[in-house]
């Protein structure tokens, strides 16, 4: 019986062990929770990734140093999830200026359907939510390398839904004026989002 | 052991080794994982019945081991519980479609696992097996339902209308289980109440505890 035991835990302790690690610490269930508290914990930094915005103009994440920056990943044909995204990006848009906030701050949409989203559709998203193209601006990356690069170190998941358009962990990315990928929120969660630019600036 | 016998086992480990290699192939990986009902309800239970093929074909060569190492298959349960708690965690299925490592230790628990399963089963106790029978049904409906209510996407890699499928799915094992396990209680033959197989197991319990307390 005491080999049995021994056994039995030793067992115990290696999938405990291997259970411990793939939640955190049992405090992260899903890939969506693991990023959030991971980014928390550590900010991380980002690749310097050359997008172009809806004017056509060519920038990177590293020309933004200096601002607290807010990304969102969108598609232009989108007709749920980003026009939430959409929605919550005007809200902090207009509280962002009203904060007079405007110069050091960016809010940037980024499409990841680089196959049908060129500056045109890019200019068309902005104008039906209102981006201003100055505070706030659309841009993809410049390439499918830069794509994958941006979508692996914000680790955001694309998936096709199967009727044509995506799906993917939809959500406000807040980097810090170091350039860091500092915290993630969900849509409706604006306040923090504001709270979290504020306390950067 | 008969020749008929060594056959009927080589066959069965045959069975198993075919299996994991059949699911191993990156065709039936891709398809099987393309879908969360594929991955979880097919694919990871297909892994547990091919290390079941492999495990009871080794039951009797194991005997003497499993005697001392997995008395009434409290090891082999252990093993079983763990894998199950392991890949009931959302993260860890999304974790398999990213990262090698995460898959390669899906093909391999999940096997052992059953392994473990087919190695223990005789040796329970039956109010022991029966309160694990009662736990995966439980567990399966408590599932069933976060799958189903939850407002939020719980893996990455999966489609919202795919995790209610699942949640689906898995109500409708639990409730098969339920009936199944249910029908064997009420009209079964009575060996789902038995004292487990193994003879040897069984005397020295009743001789060490049964004498006692009698």
């Amino acid at each position: 019986m005491l080999r049995t035991a021994i056994a039995a835990l030793t067992i115990a302790s290696v999938f405990g062990a291997a259970l411990w690690h793939g939640t955190s610490g049992l405090r992260a269930f899903t890939t969506e929770g693991a990023r959030r508290l991971s980014v928390m914990e550590q900010p991380r930094s980002l690749p310097d990734v050359r997008l172009i915005d809806m004017d056509g103009q060519e920038l990177t994440l590293a020309d933004e140093i200096g601002r607290a920056v807010v990304v969102e990943f969108i598609y232009a044909t989108c007709p749920t999830i980003c026009v939430a995204l959409g929605e919550s990006f005007a809200k902090l848009q207009d509280q962002i200026r009203a904060a007079g906030l405007a110069d050091r701050t960016r809010l940037i949409s980024i499409s990841f359907d680089l196959v049908h989203d060129g500056s045109e559709e890019l200019r068309t998203y902005a104008h039906a939510h209102g981006a201003d193209g100055r505070l706030w601006i659309t841009a993809r990356p410049e390439n499918n390398e830069g794509l994958r690069a941006l979508l692996k170190a914000f680790g955001v998941t694309v998936i096709p839904d199967g009727a044509g358009g995506f799906v993917h962990n939809a959500a406000l990315q807040v980097v810090d004026r170091q350039g860091r990928l500092i915290a993630i929120f969900d849509i409706g969660e604006e306040p923090q989002v504001f709270a979290a630019i504020r306390r950067r600036q | 052991m008969s020749a008929d016998r060594a056959t009927a086992a080589a066959s069965q480990a045959a069975a198993g080794a075919g299996l994991i290699t059949a699911l191993i192939l990156p065709f039936s990986r891709g398809r099987l994982e393309a879908s969360l009902v594929g991955h979880v309800l097919v694919q990871m239970p297909l892994l547990g019945l091919a290390g079941w093929l492999l495990g009871s074909v080794l039951e009797e060569k194991l005997d003497n081991i499993m005697e001392r190492w997995n008395r009434f298959g409290l090891a082999g349960f252990t093993l079983v519980i763990f894998t199950m708690l392991f890949w009931m965690v959302p993260r860890s299925v999304d974790s398999a479609i990213e990262y090698t490592g995460y898959e390669v230790f899906k093909f391999l628990s999940l096997p052992c696992a059953g392994a473990a399963l087919a190695l223990s089963c005789q040796r329970a106790h039956a109010i022991f097996a029966g309160a694990l029978k009662a736990n995966l049904v439980s567990m399966l409906g408590v599932l069933a339902w976060l799958y189903t209510a939850a407002p939020v996407r719980l893996c990455n890699s999966y489609l919202a209308s795919d995790q209610k499928m699942l949640g689906a799915g898995m109500a409708l094992l639990s409730a098969v289980l339920a009936i199944y396990w249910g029908l064997g209680l009420l009209f079964g033959s009575g060996t789902a109440m038995a004292p487990p197989q193994k003879t040897r197991s069984t005397l020295q319990t009743r001789g060490r505890f049964g004498g006692r307390s009698l």
